[in-house]
């Protein structure tokens, strides 16, 4: 994977996941979906921080021309942009769904799990992202220089 | 009077051919379900009022009526009650059913129901529809609520019949509109809720401390305990009866919450003669998710706790109500039972 098509991909999918966890969290409850308010806004205060991060360094990024130059071993990069980001993907979708069926309206007393619990098993994954898109997004997206003098 | 055979003929010839008209004459109306069968139906699924009930009653609506007056000071008779809920509620210790004669301007609300069930118009948020159950000799026409966004009307909802037609007249509801609800129940601060009522009766506090913790054992499903305290000649003064549910789905709030209270009740006697005192406390915590362990559990919000109230409030009274032989709602607060 080219620094580029790196820088790309952080772009594009901090962009829909910021997306799409702003419209699941707040337009589910309207829909049955037991993560009533406010505590859907207490997890979007967990999981959107991240995310946007992610896209106020690229904004800053945008404006530097030429790019700077960023060494990298570039059989590693294409495996820590992708890797984490599934793996953030695959648990939120799999928690939020997990939460939603043993919460449902027929769902027995003791099956469910509660927010507090979702809400941790959120930050986990955001461990993962924490550890190494955090820090690869550090590099891909140096910030300007400030003027010497 | 001799008529001409042609003539009869004619005329059972004309009565026969425009007998079907009579039939289709009788214009069809919007219609939709009112009383459901189970907690889950369409939305129009309401309360819908039995003819025979009606017609038990009847001597009794009548008797609101004799002797009533318009003026001040006199005896105050029913108003109709076919546009709007008494207290925005069906409860029927609101209502009476009397026949259209029987009100001021019966006649023209009966008019006015037929057409606006014909026509289906939504007015002020609220629609006149007819009760899928109806039939061309029982007509039952309900008032439902109805959401208007940008002009657009929503589906009939929690419909409540308001007029029964059948061929031999037809039956309007009716009721005092109050300055003030009968609710005996009030909320703390801290969300509790008290319920309370004083009683006046002939009866001893042992007849409604059964039918008491029938209703807590029945209707709310909570496993109860009752103590009698009593004077030197064994004679019940005040009784305690205690409900308690673990946690479970909720039977007053919306499907898919979940629900944990305790009912502390008194039932007692007061320094006035024949009279009793009803008193409750509750202070339900509850959550939508399927959680088991309480610390998930939280108080409820101002309008879950007005739904507690409410419910709570309908079912004490109606424990109370189940032991009278005659039962009069005097306020909020006192109920007359012999």
């Amino acid at each position: 994977m080219s620094i580029d098509a790196a820088r790309k991909f952080l772009i594009v999918s901090s962009l829909l996941m910021t997306g799409g966890q702003l419209m699941f969290l707040l337009m589910a409850p309207a829909f049955g979906y037991p993560l009533i308010y406010p505590k859907n806004l207490q997890i979007l205060q967990i999981v959107s921080p991240v995310f946007l991060g992610y896209l106020g360094s690229a904004s800053h990024f945008i404006f530097q021309t030429p790019a700077p130059e960023v060494p990298v071993q570039n059989q590693f990069l294409g495996m820590l942009v992708k890797g984490p980001l599934a793996i953030y993907f695959f648990v939120v979708v799999g928690m939020l769904t997990a939460y939603g069926y043993t919460n449902r309206v027929a769902a027995a007393i003791g099956e469910g799990i509660s927010s507090e619990d979702l809400a941790t098993a959120l930050s986990l994954a955001l461990g993962v992202l924490t550890v190494t898109t955090g820090v690869i997004s550090s590099y891909l997206f140096v910030p300007p220089k400030p003027a010497s003098g | 009077m001799n008529l001409p055979l042609s003539t009869v003929a004619a005329a059972a010839l004309a009565a026969w051919s425009f007998a079907p008209l009579a039939v289709i004459a009788e214009p069809a109306s919007v219609r939709a379900p009112v009383a459901c069968a189970g907690p889950i139906g369409p939305p129009s699924c309401g309360a819908d009022v039995a003819l025979q009930q009606i017609e038990q009653k009847a001597a009794a609506a009548r008797a609101l009526f004799s002797g009533c007056a318009k003026t001040p000071g006199g005896k105050p008779c029913p108003n109709l009650a076919v546009d709007h809920n008494i207290c925005s509620k069906n409860d029927p210790a609101y209502y009476v059913w009397a026949p259209a004669a029987l009100y001021s301007k019966g006649a023209d609300a009966l008019r006015d129901l037929l057409d606006r069930a014909r026509t289906g118009v939504v007015s002020g948020g609220a629609q006149i529809i007819e009760s899928a159950d109806s039939s061309a000799a029982e007509r039952h026409l309900a008032l439902c609520r109805v959401r208007v966004i940008a002009g657009a009307a929503g589906p009939p909802q929690d419909c409540v019949t308001v007029a029964v037609k059948t061929k031999s007249g037809a039956w309007l509801r009716g009721g005092y509109d109050q300055a003030t609800c009968l609710e005996g129940a009030s909320t703390r601060l801290s969300s509790g809720i008290d319920i309370s009522f004083v009683v006046k009766t002939n009866l001893n506090v042992t007849v409604f401390t059964a039918s008491l913790q029938k209703m807590l054992e029945n209707r709310l499903q909570l496993e109860t305990k009752v103590e009698y305290s009593t004077d030197r000649a064994n004679q019940v003064l005040a009784a305690s009866v205690t409900g308690t549910g673990g946690l479970r789905n909720s039977t007053i709030l919306d499907s898919g919450w979940r629900e944990s209270f305790d009912f502390d009740g008194w039932v007692s006697t007061t320094s006035a003669a024949h009279e009793i005192k009803v008193r409750g406390v509750i202070k339900p915590l509850v959550t939508r998710e399927a959680v088991g362990t309480l610390t998930s559990y939280e108080g409820t919000n101002d309008q879950q706790r007005a739904q507690y109230a409410s419910a709570l409030n309908a079912d004490v009274d109606a424990s109370i109500k189940a032991v009278c032989a005659n039962y009069v709602r005097l306020d909020d607060w006192n109920i007359s039972c012999d």
